[in-house]
């Protein structure tokens, strides 16, 4: 049964793969796929509704942590971080990291925790296949 | 990949609940507490808050447009659950009545959550939910404020408890039961003549759960569940080899076989009177003596009582409780729960390791339930409580009068492992007490009804078949080589040399002649040579019968003195007839009688037992001084004062080795007394007819009577032989 740790594992691979010689810019380009991703996936089995009110959690508690993300904003489509990334231009490439790690280790943990990890590998899954631009070429997820 | 996941607990802190749930609420899941005003929901909710409430674990309370949170507070601080310190660091209020009525739902939605993100509790209670249905412009908004305040709450992974007053009339209209998780209705109803609080788990997401009514009660510890369908389950025990109780009173265990198996549940029945309490209580006490300890639970006698009848009895019952043996719980009839008391028994018998455990009585602790099936379960339970203690349980039942069931409900007997059943009759003026082990599952036990008698040391049985009878095989034949000389001169020549070792003989005499001093003759000889004897007497006093002895010459005084002999007095109007097997096998041992007479045996035959539990009682008369290797002489009342035609002995005869008929015969002038051995067994005897004289020195065997003299002697034509064998 996975848990906390091996989603955090998981998105450290990513990040780790995805951050390498990429820009703060293109690591949030990453990001957001990588985010659309799993929220269209967790989408067609959770709902607008309760996919909405789960990261209205992760937001929550996520700007706690890092006050630089309340910006951050959901509705139904998803995450919306226009405004987030207008301000995050000053950010250097690994706190840009941190942020992006945080918000998908907690998105994945808060939505296994409530599917008893149902989803988890569909969803781990889709987080692999998204590749980070031309910072990771043809990266593929093997799993 | 097909790993299951165990979901999460949270403990109520509710005895008992937790059970219902298999261990408690799922984590997470959202559930209304519904039931009309007054059921317990709101004391119910704030248990289990206070239980969990910590800084680390942290519950929101929102109250709407019901109770001010303020009395809330105030009638919350009467439960022991209540702890003051856990105020703000563990629970919080928040009155939720101002924004419902300013602001309507949406807002109200919205203040919930800002609550819940800040301070992200463990649990949430609404309080009550129903206030949100009732602002509700339409079905649709309710629907979806319902959903949305449940997934929102779903996504805080908070445990929700809404409550309301809802009726069943809602779970099929109000949509937010389609929504929640989990649905526990709280009620209370009329239920065996008084009001009772009930819970039931309609509905439970993530767990099963039990689907039943339970019954609960609210005290100043908050709410307790008693759930003994649940809670109590017959443990699975090894088997292979039985271990057995012994109850230490007076001949029980000798009609109880090997003993009680441990685990085993007694009924012990009877109608007022028939000595039930005695009997538990004595089961009790004699087991605190053997160190097993015990505890009563009284519904009708107080502790103060029950000691005092031990007292009465001569027990230190006193002393047992003080050591910790002994415990007596007095639960006083109107306050009778029984699913709680079910439960408190089973605590106090493990408390207290008890091995002997006494219900008195069942009957009453059960008056008010009226279905016999519940009456059954409850019995059930009690007696599953008992064997998972390994425990032995009397319990008390009171038989209706007149009635011929084995219990008062009639349907615990089929539950229990056995039946002790207590009656009593009246009989000569005064009431006897008999039991019966009616039945004891997976033991050999004695049969049919034994004498019972309470006086001071407690209970005393006199068991109709002694256990050496009750053995299948029979006694060992009398072996005819060895003989006990009568004493009488003369009377052994006609027997063939003397009584045979072990036999048992009758000797049927008219009123006067010579029965008694036949028997002391033979005691005397058997003091002689270093027999001990017993003289059984159940009409003339030891002083009479000593003068007696001591007219005709007879030493019976100083064998007495040398303890070769001893008088027994059993008063006949004090001495049952079926109490004589018990006390003469008892009197037989402690003195190690060799030779016995009981004078007169007609006192028994005369006492106006049923024909057949006579015959039994002679034959277990004779089978027992055989097994005791005693021989004996049981002298007869004859009406008849010549004839030689009827022995006057109620169907004993069958079992007597030797018969001796002593009559009269008239001579001229007088009456001269005669003898005449009537049958041997295992030997030749002389079949003729004798005078005897008595004289110093006692009955001495005089001529054979001459049939062709004038005034021969009127006797049955049949033993008019002259031949001597």
């Amino acid at each position: 049964m996975p848990d906390k740790s091996d989603h955090r594992a998981r998105v450290e691979a990513w990040v780790d793969r995805a951050a390498k010689e990429a820009r703060p810019e293109q690591l949030l380009d990453a990001f957001e796929r990588a985010f659309g991703a799993i929220w269209r996936r967790a989408r067609v089995t959770l709902g607008d509704v309760t996919l909405t009110a789960i990261l209205d959690r992760v937001l929550y508690t996520a700007a706690e942590r890092y006050p630089l993300l309340s910006p951050l904003e959901v509705d139904e489509s998803g995450l919306r971080s226009d405004t987030f990334r207008q301000r995050a231009g000053g950010l250097r490439p690994d706190e840009v990291a941190d942020v992006i790690r945080f918000i998908l280790v907690e998105f994945l943990t808060v939505l296994g925790n409530l599917t008893a990890e149902v989803l988890t590998p569909a969803l781990h899954s889709e987080l692999a296949k998204v590749a980070a631009g031309s910072a990771v070429p043809g990266e593929e997820a093997k799993s | 990949m097909n790993e299951k996941s165990d979901i999460a607990r949270v403990k109520t802190g509710v005895r008992n609940l937790d059970a219902l749930f298999l261990g408690g609420l799922p984590k997470g899941t959202v559930a209304v507490l519904g039931g009309p005003p007054g059921a317990g929901k709101t004391i119910l909710a704030q248990q289990i808050c206070f239980h969990n409430a910590s800084p680390e674990t942290r519950v929101l309370y929102f109250n709407t447009l019901s109770e001010p949170t303020a009395k809330t507070l105030r009638y919350l601080s009467q439960f022991q659950f209540f702890d003051r310190s856990k105020i703000e660091a563990g629970v919080q209020f928040v009155d939720l009545g101002a924004i419902l009525r300013n602001e309507g739902l949406e807002q109200a939605s919205s203040l919930i959550m800002e609550h819940v993100k800040k301070v992200k509790p463990a649990i949430v209670v609404v309080d009550s939910f129903k206030a949100f249905d009732d602002l509700a412009k339409s079905y649709l908004e309710r629907r979806k404020f319902s959903y949305e305040i449940a997934v929102n709450l779903m996504a805080w992974e908070t445990t929700a408890l809404l409550l309301g007053e809802y009726g069943s009339g809602d779970l099929e209209t109000n949509p937010l039961f389609s929504v929640v998780d989990g649905l526990l209705t709280l009620h209370q109803r009329e239920q065996s003549g008084e009001q009772q609080r009930f819970i039931q788990i309609s509905k439970m997401r993530g767990t099963e759960h039990s689907r039943d009514e339970h019954s609960f009660v609210i005290t100043s510890n908050g709410i307790e569940v008693f759930a003994p369908r649940v809670t109590i389950h017959r443990e699975d025990r090894n088997t292979a080899e039985t271990q057995r109780l012994k109850t230490g009173i007076s001949k029980l265990d000798a009609l109880l076989g090997e003993g009680i198996p441990l685990g085993s549940s007694l009924l012990i029945a009877g109608v007022a009177g028939t000595g039930k309490t005695v009997l538990g209580l004595e089961f009790i006490y004699r087991g605190a003596q053997a160190g097993e300890k015990g505890v009563v639970f009284s519904f009708e006698e107080t502790e103060e009582r029950l000691r005092a009848t031990a007292r009465g009895l001569g027990w230190d019952l006193d002393g047992e409780i003080d050591r910790g043996m002994v415990e007596i719980v007095f639960i006083p009839q109107p306050d009778i729960l029984v699913e709680g008391h079910l439960l408190m028994m089973r605590e106090r018998v493990e408390a207290l390791g008890a091995k002997r455990v006494v219900v008195d009585s069942l009957s009453v602790f059960l008056h008010k339930v009226k279905d016999p099936q519940i009456s059954r379960e409850k019995t059930f339970q009690l007696a599953t409580i008992i064997q998972n203690a390994q425990a032995v349980g009397f319990l008390a039942t009171d038989i209706p009068y007149g009635s011929l069931q084995l219990s008062r409900f009639g349907v615990e007997e089929t539950v229990v492992d056995g039946v002790i059943l207590l009656t009593s009759s009246e009989e000569a003026f005064e009431r006897q007490r008999y039991m019966e082990v009616y039945k004891l599952r997976n033991t050999a036990h004695s049969k049919g009804r034994h004498n019972l008698v309470i006086g001071p040391g407690g209970i005393n049985i006199f068991p109709r078949y002694p256990a050496e009878t009750a053995a299948e095989k029979p006694p060992p034949a009398i072996e005819t080589s060895r003989r006990s000389p009568s004493g009488v001169p003369g009377l052994d020549e006609l027997l063939g040399g003397g009584l045979l070792e072990r036999s048992v003989t009758l000797v049927s005499g008219s009123a006067g002649i010579g029965k008694t001093t036949l028997g002391l003759q033979f005691l005397l000889e058997g003091a002689k040579r270093k027999e001990p004897g017993l003289y059984v007497a159940l009409e003339e006093g030891p002083a009479q019968i000593l003068k007696t002895a001591e007219a005709l010459g007879l030493p019976f005084a100083e064998a007495v003195e040398k303890d070769l002999a001893e008088i027994v007095f059993l008063s006949g109007a004090h001495v049952r007839a079926n109490q004589f097997l018990a006390i003469l096998t008892d009197k037989i041992r402690a003195r190690r009688a060799r030779r016995l007479v009981l004078d007169s045996a007609s006192q028994v035959v005369t006492e106006g037992l049923p024909p057949e539990d006579l015959r039994q009682l002679l034959y277990g008369l004779a089978a027992q001084f055989k097994a005791l290797d005693v021989t004996s002489l049981l002298t007869l009342e004859s009406q008849a004062m010549y004839s030689t035609d009827s022995v006057n002995d109620g169907g004993f005869s069958p079992a007597a080795d030797n018969i001796i008929l002593l009559r009269y015969a008239q001579v001229p002038g007088a009456i001269r007394p005669t003898l005449a051995v009537v049958k041997t067994r295992g030997s030749l005897h002389d079949r003729g007819t004798f005078y005897f004289d008595i004289a110093k020195g006692g009955v001495r065997i005089a001529e054979r009577i001459d049939e062709t003299a004038p005034a021969r002697a009127k006797v049955d034509p049949g033993r008019s032989t002259r031949r001597r064998r």
